[in-house]
């Protein structure tokens, strides 16, 4: 496992070295919404806190699920893919080792972008442990996530251009923009039981004075982020086993 | 599942199987580790492999800047990186210039013959197949036409034609045969002999060394994949008719 974990960390360096450009946009863009946003919407009428862990997490879960989704669209292109399939490891492993690489290389994009924002903007960030915590518990359910579209992306060759849909979605419902206890009731019990906006909202809840305990927090967090897996892991392998037998859809 | 994935490897649709914007090694290093073998292990593996198949002194330059065949051969050595008993391998030598594909093929028949993998390849270039392979399924329309020896196939499918180039016009008289078609070009003549038995041949033969004719080439065949292929073929067109 250490094996692969290093082989998809290296790689993933050799690559962002590679096309640094495009990680150099991707921060001064995600700056540029920050900014907007903040300015537009939540200085002087919200709680920046919040606003901020809504947008990390935001900026998280859309590379998670670019990754896993434009990533394999891109294997599929140059034909790495089917070198991957036939390795020792599950395929669905090496996607998960590649979501924790992801994970780790986005959180110090973000920490770069905090630093940015820190220095740039009137802004205050309070950090507590629970935070990473609850970061890494909301992963797993991404991951789930993450491993349905790859699955998808495998067998239809389109998903990946959703991806932008899906992104922009995350945000909306990051509660970056629009407050949680602004949206609809039934929006509201729903975005409960979703790892990425569950995962905001007990951040939300650990910066406040009135803090719950972490641990039930944490065991609810984990027992949804369990069963988002679960269902990606299982959409996964419908699509991976539909692959093998009848080949990808190589039809843009 | 993950022992058979240990023993067995593959290169698929030749070029295509590594990342361009890593170098040679990198690629060597990443694949290495997917396959569960230790750092010293691919280490050693590299140098051997960089260098039996002239990739050494390009093992830090990125696949991007590699030419078909040297991204061939890459992904070839990567295939036989913890040294698989199994190797599948589709069009290996496919838009190969006529060097690496020689370098190719015979990175391969050593493969077989000293670290005794099992090479299964696919093929339209007949050469290949003909140059090292033992057994040989031929494929119709989805179905098995044929499995068995190479050399059977050859055998079993040959129409007994011998084919002579001689230098020079050759007088029909000197021909010596009924059953021939005969081609001038460039100052040869190309004489094919489709129905004539054994002893036949080595008459004609015999009687155009006498006659002082320059032979240069004798063919029968049975000794090309390609013809025998070509008969196979008119055979099956022949019977669906």
């Amino acid at each position: 496992m250490r094996s692969l974990f290093r082989a998809e960390l290296q790689k993933y360096c050799v690559e962002i070295r590679t096309y640094y450009p495009d990680h150099i946009v991707d921060l001064v863009t995600k700056f540029i919404l920050f900014a907007t946003f903040f300015y537009g919407f939540v200085r002087g009428a919200g709680d920046s806190a919040t606003y901020s862990i809504g947008y990390m997490y935001w900026i998280i879960a859309s590379g998670i699920v670019s990754e896993l989704s434009v990533g394999i669209s891109f294997e599929k292109q140059v034909g790495t893919i089917e070198q991957l399939t036939i390795k020792p490891y599950p395929f669905w492993l090496i996607l998960t080792i590649k979501t924790y690489v992801v994970l780790v290389v986005t959180t110090l994009k973000c920490l770069l972008l905090l630093a940015l924002i820190r220095v740039t903007l009137p802004i205050r960030f309070n950090f507590n442990v629970s935070l990473l915590w609850i970061l890494l518990v909301s992963v797993v359910g991404f991951t789930g996530i993450g491993l349905a579209l790859s699955g998808l992306t495998m067998k239809f060759a389109k998903t990946a251009s959703f991806e932008s849909i899906i992104s922009y979605a995350l945000l909306f419902f990051s509660g970056a923009i629009i407050y949680f206890t602004n949206m609809p009731t039934v929006v509201q019990k729903i975005l409960d039981v979703v790892p990425f906006t569950a995962g905001i909202k007990a951040s939300q809840q650990a910066l406040t004075p009135a803090a719950p305990h972490l641990l039930p927090v944490l065991l609810w967090l984990l027992f949804i982020n369990a069963l988002w897996f679960a269902t990606g892991y299982w959409i996964f392998s419908a699509m991976f086993r539909n692959v093998k037998r009848n080949g990808v859809l190589n039809n843009y | 599942m993950s022992a058979y994935y240990r023993n067995v490897s593959a290169v698929l649709e030749g070029d295509t199987n590594t990342y361009w914007y890593l170098t040679g090694l990198q690629n060597m290093r990443y694949f290495g580790r997917l396959k569960n073998l230790r750092e010293a292990e691919i280490s050693n593996q590299a140098v051997g492999l960089l260098k039996t198949f002239d990739l050494w002194d390009a093992r830090d330059q990125t696949v991007g800047e590699y030419s078909r065949g040297m991204r061939q051969k890459l992904s070839i050595i990567i295939a036989m990186l913890g040294d698989p008993e199994v190797l599948f391998l589709d069009e290996p030598t496919l838009g190969l210039d006529t060097m690496t594909k020689k370098a190719v093929m015979a990175h391969l028949e050593s493969l077989a013959r000293e670290k005794k993998t099992t090479v299964v390849l696919t093929s339209h270039e007949l050469d290949v197949i003909d140059a090292i392979t033992d057994r040989v399924l031929v494929l119709e329309h989805g179905s098995i036409a044929y499995v068995g020896r190479t050399s059977d196939f050859k055998q079993l499918y040959s129409e007994n034609k011998y084919t002579l180039t001689v230098k020079g016009t050759v007088k029909t008289e000197d021909v010596l045969s009924d059953g021939y078609t005969a081609k001038e070009r460039e100052g040869m003549t190309d004489i094919t002999y489709s129905t004539i038995s054994d002893d036949d041949i080595n008459r004609v033969l015999r009687h155009l060394l006498e006659k002082r004719y320059e032979v240069i080439a004798f063919s029968k065949d049975s000794s090309r994949l390609e013809q025998i292929m070509e008969a196979f073929l008119r055979r099956k067109d022949h019977n669906h008719a």
